[in-house]
C-alpha cells in the first residue's frame, strides 16, 4: 500500500471496476428486461369459442340490437367463468344473423345505433356507419367489423373477436 | 467528436466538477477492505429498488389477489422468479451486511467525535431496513407472512399505554384484512423507501464530510485514492454480494411462496430468520416479564447504541481502552447468534412444527398446481375450497376423524376409510366383516363372513362390488370377472342386500346399487340412516344440513379417491382362503386389472 500506484495499475483497476459494474448491471438487466417485456412474449390466443348471446326470435330485421357477450376469460391470474367481454350488434336476416362489433375501428370507442337516422355513430370522432357497417362518414379507416354467427336450436351464437384499430384491413387481435 | 460533445455538456452542466468531487477523494491511511460494507449496502439498496419496482408491475395488494399475483410473478411472468429471488435474498443480504457494517464501525471507533451524527443516522437506517423486512414479509399474503405478522403486530400491542392504539393503526382496524395489506404495502413501497433514501443520502453526505475512520494503528501518512483504489474494493464486494444473491436464487428457485393465508387453519408461525432471536427470547419470558423481551431489552439495546458516542468519549480509538464499551455489543451479538441457533435447533427437534410445515408445503404445492389453470374470482381460498384433495381432508379431519380412521389418523369407532371401496377393502369386508377396522366397533353385526366361497368366487364378487362404484374416467375394471361375480352376488348376497330394486328377501341390509360411487357416498354422508343405507342399525350422524353442499361433495369425492389407493393393511394374502376345489382362476382379480393409482 505504501508505493505510489502506477498509472498502469490504476488503469487496470478502472477496467476491472467497469467489468464488475457491467456484470452487476447484467444480473439486474437481463431478468428485468424480460420481466418488463413479458406481455410481448405472450401470444394473444384467438378465441375459437362460440358464445350464445341471444334468441333468434327476439331479433329484429329492421334495426340492429345490442347484446352483451358473456364468456369465460383469463385475465392475468384470474379465470372468471362469466365476464362481460363486450357488446355485439345483431340483426336478423331471414334465418341467419348479421353481427357487428360495437368497437369503432378508428380508435375503439363504443358505437351506438341511432334509430331515427338509421346509422351507427361513434361518440368520439363522429364516424358514422350504415346498418350494414359500411363507413358513411368521419375518420374511420374501415367499416364496423363483422363477426361469424350461427344459429343452434333458435339460439344465436357469435364467435367474438377484437380487431386492430386505425388500419384499413381487418387484423384480428384475439 | 466525443470530446467536443463532452466539452459542450460540461460547459452547460459542469458535470466534470461533480464527478471529480465524487471520485477524487483522498483516503487517509489508504483504501481498505474494511470499508466495503457501506457501499455494499448501497448497492443492495439500489438492487432492491430496481427489483422492487419490477415486482410492483405485477403485485396486487389485495386480500383476494395478493397470493395469486405473487404466484403469477413466481410461475408465469418471464424472469419473474429471478427478479423476486433477487429481492428476497437482497433483503437478507442487507441484514447480514448491516450487522457487519455496524460491527466494523464499532471496532474502528468510527462513532466517536466528529462522527456521532453519522452513527445515529446509521442506526436509523438499521431500523428502517428492519421495517422493510417486516412489512415485505406479509405482502404475499401467504400462511407464513400472515401468521408471522399477526405475532409481530400483537407484540407492538404490548407496548404500555399506546400499544393497542399503535397496533390498530398498523393493522388498520381490529381484524387483519384489506386495510392491513394496503397499509403494509404503502409502508413497504412508499413510506419506508422514501425515508430510507433520505436517510441514506444524509448518511453518505456525512460520511463524505468527515471521511473514513482509519484504525488507530494505521499509518496516516499513507494516502489512497477513493477512485480507483477504494472503488475497486467496493466493486469486488458488490460483485460478490449480487453474485451470491443471483447464485442463491438460481439454485433455490428464488423466494418461497407458502399456502394462501387462511385464518381458519392451524399454523406454527415463525418470523424471518433475522427476527428469530426475538421470537426465541419470548419463550423464556412468562407473561408478566414479556414486556422485557418485546420492549425493554430491544429498547435498551437501541438506547445503548445511540448513547455509545457519549459513553466512550476518550480520544483514543485503540481497541484496548474501549473494550468495556464494546463488550455489550459483543455479548448482545453473541446472544443474538445463540438465540437464533437455538430457535433453529428447537424447530428441528419439534415434531409438531415439522409436521405443520410439511402440511403447509403440501397445501402450497397443491395451490400452485391449481393456480396454473387460473384462480377463480373468489381468490385462492375459494380455489382450495372447491378442491377435493385440499378441502376433502380438512372436512374429514373436522367431521369424520372423530369416529373413522383414514391413513392412520382418527379414532376407531367406525369402519376404517383407508382404501375404502378398493378391491382390498371389499375383499377384507367379505372375509371378516366384524373385524375392528370394519364393522366390529359398530352395531352392524349381521353379515356373515364369506371366506367359505373360496378364492375364485371371492375374487369375482370383489371385482363385481368394486365395479359398482365405477364411474366414467376411472381406470377400467375386469368386466368378465365382474360378470362372474354378479352371479355369485345374486346367489349369495341378495338374501340380505338390495340390488337394483330386487333382493333383501330375508334381511334388510344396505342397498348395494352403485355402492362406492360418488352418489352412494354422498347419500351415506347426507343421510346414513336412510332405508337404502344402514337404516335402524346406523349410528353415524347425518350431515345433511350440517355441512353445506360444497363440503359434502368435497369430502365425498375425497373418500371416493381412497378406492384407488392400494392399502396393504386391510387384507393380507394369507387371509384369503384357498379354493376348496382348487379351481383355476386364482389371482384373476389382479390379472389384467389396471393399476388403480392413476386417479391421483
Amino acid at each position: 500500500m505504501s508505493e505510489e500506484p502506477s498509472e498502469s495499475r490504476r488503469s487496470a483497476l478502472k477496467v476491472l471496476i467497469g467489468l464488475g459494474s457491467a456484470a452487476v448491471g447484467a444480473v439486474l438487466a437481463l431478468p428485468g428486461v424480460s420481466y418488463v417485456v413479458d406481455p410481448l412474449l405472450r401470444s394473444a390466443g384467438k378465441r375459437e369459442r362460440w358464445v350464445p348471446v341471444a334468441d333468434l326470435e327476439g331479433l329484429s330485421e329492421e334495426h340492429p340490437v345490442a347484446v352483451p357477450v358473456v364468456d369465460e376469460q383469463t385475465d392475468a391470474w384470474t379465470t372468471d367463468p362469466a365476464v362481460r367481454l363486450g357488446v355485439v350488434w345483431l340483426r336478423k336476416k331471414g334465418e341467419k344473423v348479421h353481427a357487428l362489433t360495437a368497437e369503432c375501428p378508428h380508435l375503439g370507442c363504443k358505437v351506438d345505433y341511432q334509430r331515427e337516422d338509421k346509422h351507427f355513430a361513434c361518440p368520439c370522432h363522429e364516424s358514422k356507419f350504415t346498418p350494414e357497417g359500411d363507413v358513411r362518414g368521419g375518420p374511420a379507416p374501415r367499416g364496423l367489423d363483422p363477426l361469424d354467427t350461427r344459429v343452434v336450436d333458435g339460439k344465436v351464437e357469435v364467435r367474438f373477436a377484437r380487431f386492430r384499430a386505425q388500419v384499413a384491413e381487418r387484423v384480428e387481435i384475439g | 467528436m466525443l470530446d467536443k460533445l463532452s466539452d459542450w455538456l460540461d460547459d452547460r452542466t459542469g458535470y466534470r466538477a461533480l464527478v471529480s468531487s465524487a471520485l477524487d477523494e483522498e483516503i487517509e491511511g489508504g483504501a481498505r477492505w474494511a470499508y466495503v460494507f457501506g457501499s455494499g449496502l448501497l448497492a443492495i439498496f439500489l438492487c432492491q429498488m430496481v427489483t422492487g419496482v419490477l415486482l410492483m408491475l405485477t403485485y396486487t395488494p389485495s386480500v383476494n389477489d395478493a397470493w395469486s399475483s405473487v404466484y403469477y410473478i413466481q410461475h408465469q411472468v418471464t424472469g419473474g422468479w429471478f427478479v423476486r429471488g433477487l429481492h428476497h435474498y437482497g433483503a437478507q443480504a442487507m441484514m447480514i451486511v448491516l450487522g457487519m457494517h455496524l460491527l466494523q464501525v464499532a471496532l474502528y471507533g468510527a462513532y466517536k467525535k466528529p462522527r456521532e451524527v453519522t452513527w445515529w443516522v446509521g442506526l436509523a437506517l438499521l431500523g428502517l431496513v428492519q421495517g422493510l423486512g417486516l412489512t415485505g414479509y406479509l405482502l404475499p399474503w401467504d400462511q407464513k407472512g400472515y401468521w408471522a405478522t399477526k405475532v409481530a403486530t400483537n407484540i407492538a400491542g404490548t407496548v404500555p399505554l399506546v400499544g393497542p392504539s399503535i397496533q390498530t393503526l398498523i393493522v388498520g382496524g381490529a381484524d387483519y384484512g384489506q386495510a392491513t395489506i394496503t397499509r403494509f404495502y404503502v409502508l413497504h413501497v412508499a413510506v419506508l423507501p422514501m425515508l430510507l433514501l433520505l436517510t441514506v443520502t444524509m448518511h453518505v453526505a456525512l460520511f463524505r464530510k468527515n471521511g473514513a475512520t482509519a484504525p488507530a494503528s494505521a499509518d496516516r501518512s499513507v494516502k489512497g485514492a477513493f477512485y480507483p483504489d477504494q472503488v475497486f474494493k467496493d466493486r469486488v464486494c458488490t460483485v460478490l454480494l449480487v453474485g451470491g444473491m443471483a447464485l442463491l436464487t438460481a439454485t433455490t428457485g428464488g423466494g418461497h411462496l407458502d399456502a394462501p393465508a387462511d385464518p381458519s387453519l392451524e399454523y406454527h408461525p415463525r418470523p424471518e430468520w433475522y427476527f428469530l432471536f426475538l421470537f426465541q427470547l419470548l419463550k423464556y419470558l412468562p407473561g408478566s416479564l414479556e414486556l422485557l423481551g418485546t420492549v425493554v431489552l430491544p429498547g435498551l439495546a437501541g438506547a445503548f447504541l445511540f448513547a455509545l458516542p457519549f459513553f466512550d468519549r476518550g480520544d483514543s480509538r485503540a481497541l484496548r481502552g474501549r473494550l468495556p464499551w464494546l463488550a455489550p455489543i459483543f455479548v448482545g451479538g453473541l446472544g443474538v447468534v445463540f438465540l437464533t441457533w437455538q430457535s433453529f435447533q428447537d424447530d428441528a427437534g419439534d415434531e409438531a412444527f415439522q409436521k405443520s410445515r410439511v402440511a403447509s408445503q403440501q397445501r402450497a404445492d397443491r395451490a400452485i398446481e391449481l393456480a396454473a389453470n387460473g384462480v377463480p374470482p373468489g381468490g385462492p381460498l375459494e380455489m382450495l375450497r372447491r378442491d377435493p384433495i385440499t378441502r376433502g381432508p380438512d372436512v374429514y379431519a373436522q367431521e369424520c376423524a372423530g369416529c373413522h380412521i383414514l391413513n392412520g389418523e382418527g379414532e376407531r369407532a367406525a369402519p376404517d376409510h383407508t382404501g375404502f371401496g378398493s378391491r382390498e377393502w371389499v375383499m377384507g369386508v367379505l372375509i371378516d366383516p366384524d373385524a375392528d377396522h370394519y364393522f366390529g366397533t359398530t352395531d352392524i353385526a349381521d353379515m356373515k363372513p364369506m371366506g367359505k366361497l373360496g378364492k375364485a368366487k371371492l375374487d369375482a364378487v370383489t371385482e363385481f362390488v368394486f365395479a359398482l362404484g365405477h364411474q366414467e374416467g376411472d381406470p377400467a375394471f375386469d368386466k368378465a370377472l365382474a360378470d362372474k361375480g354378479k352371479e355369485v352376488f345374486e346367489n349369495t348376497c341378495m338374501d340380505c342386500h338390495l340390488f337394483e330394486g330386487d333382493g333383501a328377501h330375508m334381511f334388510d341390509g344396505p342397498d348395494m346399487t352403485a355402492y362406492g360411487s360418488l352418489k352412494w357416498i354422498e347419500g351415506q354422508v347426507r343421510n346414513p340412516d336412510a332405508e337404502s343405507q344402514y337404516g335402524e342399525l346406523n349410528e353415524m350422524p347425518a350431515f345433511e344440513g350440517e355441512l353445506d353442499d360444497n363440503d359434502i361433495s368435497m369430502v365425498s369425492q375425497y373418500l371416493r379417491l381412497q378406492r384407488f389407493d392400494k392399502p396393504d393393511i386391510l387384507v393380507k394374502p394369507e387371509d384369503i382362503p384357498a379354493d376348496e376345489e382348487g379351481a383355476a382362476g386364482g389371482g384373476t382379480a389382479d390379472a389384467g386389472a389396471p393399476d388403480g393409482d392413476g386417479a391421483e
